[in-house]
């Protein structure tokens, strides 16, 4: 395991050393994201909002903000336009290299589906990379309901995001998080719970190599763990509060939509497991994180642990998984295990993720036959989700 | 000869292909000799998508039931579906021929022949004309044989599909050296066995309800008035679930025939259920009445859009049979109840014809019983000779004549 137990207070501030972290905030949806980080009052990144919308970018609280496409759409918005978004973002590449310079992580934060996310966030994807730093992206799919079109226009993104290096990408299907809210949520809610989420799993990501970290991974395994091309990727999280916190955490862990795919469990290799608790949390509860993600995941390939102590927390729980890499192959048991303990680097290029409402999942069998339209209405599709009917699983 | 009392009928579903070969003791009720079955991949909502693969699995189910009846067959009935069969009315009319007025066989033979002159679109050909009513001078009249007037109409409903998928289908049993002696709607095959003499005399709706493909046959005064096909069947259901409930297709199936309910309202709204059953990451608990609001949901506008089809027909006076469900998707719960919600008349699944062997008596054969039914029916008449021109009768010599 790669856990490196710190004690906190011995640790001494070596700042100045640790990587940079930029989080970039894309978009309408990027932007309310990055207004929920800035609120969180997380320190160890720097925020940048980046939009075409020069109204929406005066609403954002964030100081460093990058207007993009001026000479594009004169400051309004991209108008669910992915080519002028990606316009708007060429044009003013040379600002993002200068915003970029320097920087070791890039956190990319957007609503795909409509104009400046999924067009300008594969731009920025692309100078990122150039410029060497790893580049996370956190990406909320858009509502079926919403229409093929915008559906098309996030897939398209999502593939430019990865051709243009996007070392990892989490998606948040709209749908899946309105699944876990109550009958009366409404397409705001879903929002902002998926504004939240984001907000949760970028500050996670952030302080995992922090050296306040109670139980800290250093950058370069969590670079290991991110850069994972090619390969499926992972993003789940539970908490819990109250007398048995840690244990109705992993409940919820285990219960997260994100996690609602088939065969959820054999697709992802490299996994980083962060636990947020006040910061005298017993230590031991480490080891149970770290032995239930490895039973509940047994085709990893490396398992990471570790930990942040927060005062704010009272006696609430949290629980992540990020994922990202290839999982091994089911084996038989005493080859899996010795598979285990040595980590798998995996280059592949094509990379998918899972929780992402794939085309075929719209029309999923019937993927590959003539349409079957009927006054207009695609049959193969969902009747629920044609007429809007809200399904409450829980 | 012996030989022609012993008949085949194959029926090719979207999830599976039936053979059954029987022998004609009584009229319209053989003796099931044998029958084989094999899981078709190949066909996707009635519509055949890989032409070699479906004719294997085709004549892997004939010969399963040849070598159960121990013997080789020449010709077979078979049934046909898909969403490119429509119906269509049309009216035959004649002046009456003879001096005294009187209605002949010839007059009757003439007024069939113009109802079934009507051209179809390119492409296009019948594969089963169903006599509906004789009209004398504008008089309704069930039979006007030597009756008096001047002016003989007959009302017709034909069935028609594309020539080329049809060709297909036949092409199948053609590959297997077999003739095929009857083309059947599959959904008046199934209505032959689904619904009983007395309802479809007084009006009923039968609902085929496949994997694939739901026919649907409106019977009244004892012959179809009106038929056609719905590319929705239990697919949709199970890719419903799997969509909705983020599972494996395989996993939606296992739900749907385990869990499956089509009422909600039957449901205890606190129940829970678990979705994979295994307990692992992923499986969790959903609440059972989602599942069946997901199926309600496809289900009812199934129902709704047979309704609209039948248009003012669904009257439920005109409807004193009810409906009845068949087909392999009937067996669903709570199906009978929807259905009962959404036409306004009782509904019922239908039941196995009388004395059939165990292994047949479930409703996704009522197809292939039918197509036996009807085609020993038919085989009755040509030895007989008979004049009986009522009911439904495959005339296709255009297209077999074609097909030489």
């Amino acid at each position: 395991m790669d856990t490196d137990l710190q004690n906190k207070a011995e640790k001494p501030a070596v700042d100045a050393e640790q990587p940079t972290i930029k989080i970039i905030g894309v978009g309408g949806a990027g932007l309310a994201a990055l207004a929920r980080l800035h609120a969180s009052g997380l320190k160890e990144a720097q925020l940048c909002a980046l939009d075409t919308d020069a109204s929406a970018l005066a609403l954002s609280p964030v100081a460093d903000k990058l207007m993009i496409g001026q000479s594009v759409t004169r400051g309004l918005s991209a108008g669910g336009e992915v080519d002028v978004g990606r316009r708007a973002a060429e044009a003013d590449r040379d600002r993002m290299v200068t915003a970029l310079e320097g920087v070791k992580l890039v956190f990319i934060l957007a609503g795909l589906g409509g104009g400046t996310g999924s067009g300008a966030a594969p731009v920025i994807a692309q100078v990122a990379s150039q410029s060497g730093a790893l580049v996370v992206v956190f990406a909320t799919m858009p509502f079926i309901v919403e229409g093929a079109r915008r559906h098309r226009q996030a897939e398209d993104a999502l593939k430019y995001l990865r051709m243009c290096g996007g070392d990892s990408i989490f998606t948040l299907p709209n749908d899946l998080l309105m699944q876990s809210l109550g009958a009366d949520a409404t397409a705001p809610d879903v929002f902002q719970l998926a504004g939240q989420w984001i907000c949760r799993g970028v500050g996670a990501l952030c302080r995992s190599f922090s050296p306040k970290a109670a139980a800290s991974v250093d950058f370069g395994t969590v670079q290991k763990l991110l850069v994972g091309k090619g390969s499926k990727t992972l993003f789940a999280l539970g908490r819990g509060e109250g007398e048995k916190a840690f244990e109705s955490a992993l409940d919820t862990l285990t219960g997260c939509p994100l996690l609602r795919v088939p065969h959820a469990t054999a697709q992802t290799g490299n996994l980083l497991a962060y636990l947020c608790a006040k910061p005298d949390f017993d230590i031991a509860l480490l080891n149970k994180l770290s032995a239930f993600v490895a039973e509940k995941f047994p085709f990893h390939a490396s398992l990471s642990v570790c930990a942040y102590g927060y005062e704010s927390l009272g006696d609430a729980v949290e629980v992540y998984l990020f994922g990202a890499g290839e999982a091994i192959k089911p084996k038989s048991p005493a080859k899996a295990k010795a598979a285990e303990e040595k980590t798998t680097s995996v280059t592949v290029t094509a990379q998918e993720e899972f929780g992402f409402v794939q085309k075929e999942a719209q029309r999923g069998y019937f993927d590959g036959t003539e349409p079957n339209v009927y006054k207009g209405e695609d049959l193969d599709v969902p009747t629920y989700l044609r007429r809007n009917l809200k399904i409450i699983l829980n | 000869m012996g030989a022609s009392r012993i008949i085949g009928a194959v029926d090719i579903g979207t999830s599976k292909a039936v053979a059954v070969i029987g022998e004609v003791v009584a009229p319209g009720r053989p003796e099931i000799l044998g029958f084989g079955e094999s899981s078709i991949s190949g066909i996707r909502k009635g519509e055949i998508i890989d032409l070699a693969t479906v004719s294997n699995c085709v004549h892997a189910a004939i010969s399963a039931a040849e070598t159960k009846a121990k013997l080789h067959l020449t010709d077979m009935c078979l049934s046909q579906s898909g969403t490119h069969i429509g119906g269509m009315e049309s009216t035959g009319s004649v002046n009456v021929a003879s001096a005294d007025n009187r209605v002949s066989q010839n007059d009757m033979r003439r007024a069939a022949q113009d109802a079934k002159s009507k051209e179809l679109p390119g492409g296009r050909v019948y594969i089963n004309h169903a006599i509906n009513a004789y009209r004398l001078d504008g008089q309704a009249v069930g039979n006007p044989l030597g009756m008096e007037g001047r002016r003989l109409e007959v009302d017709y409903w034909h069935i028609y599909g594309d020539e080329s998928k049809i060709r297909d289908r036949i092409s199948i049993l053609t590959a297997y050296n077999l003739n095929t002696s009857e083309l059947i709607f599959s959904g008046i095959a199934a209505g032959g066995i689904a619904a009983t003499e007395t309802e479809r005399r007084m009006g009923v709706l039968v609902l085929d309800i496949g994997a694939g493909t739901t026919e649907y046959v409106y019977y009244r005064n004892g012959y179809p008035c009106l038929t056609g096909v719905i590319p929705v069947g239990g697919d949709h259901l199970t890719n419903d679930l799997a969509y909705g409930l983020r599972i494996g297709n395989r996993s939606a199936e296992k739900l749907k025939i385990n869990l499956g309910s089509a009422f909600p309202d039957a449901i205890n709204k606190d129940d829970k259920v678990w979705i994979l059953g295994d307990k692992n990451v992923g499986d969790r608990q959903i609440r059972h009445e989602a599942i069946a609001q997901i199926i309600a949901a496809r289900a009812g506008e199934l129902f709704e859009m047979v309704k609209a089809e039948l248009g003012n027909r669904a009257d439920p006076e005109l409807m004193p049979g009810g409906v009845v469900l068949t087909g392999g998707s009937s067996k669903l719960d709570g199906l009978d109840l929807l259905a009962g919600r959404v036409f306004g008349v009782s509904a019922r699944r239908s039941e196995p014809p009388p004395g059939i062997c165990p292994e047949l008596a479930k409703p996704e054969y009522s197809v292939v019983l039918g197509l036996l039914k009807l085609g020993s029916a038919e085989k009755e008449k040509i030895a007989d000779d008979a004049a009986a021109k009522k009911g439904v009768r495959g005339l296709f010599s255009r297209l077999l004549g074609g097909n030489k």
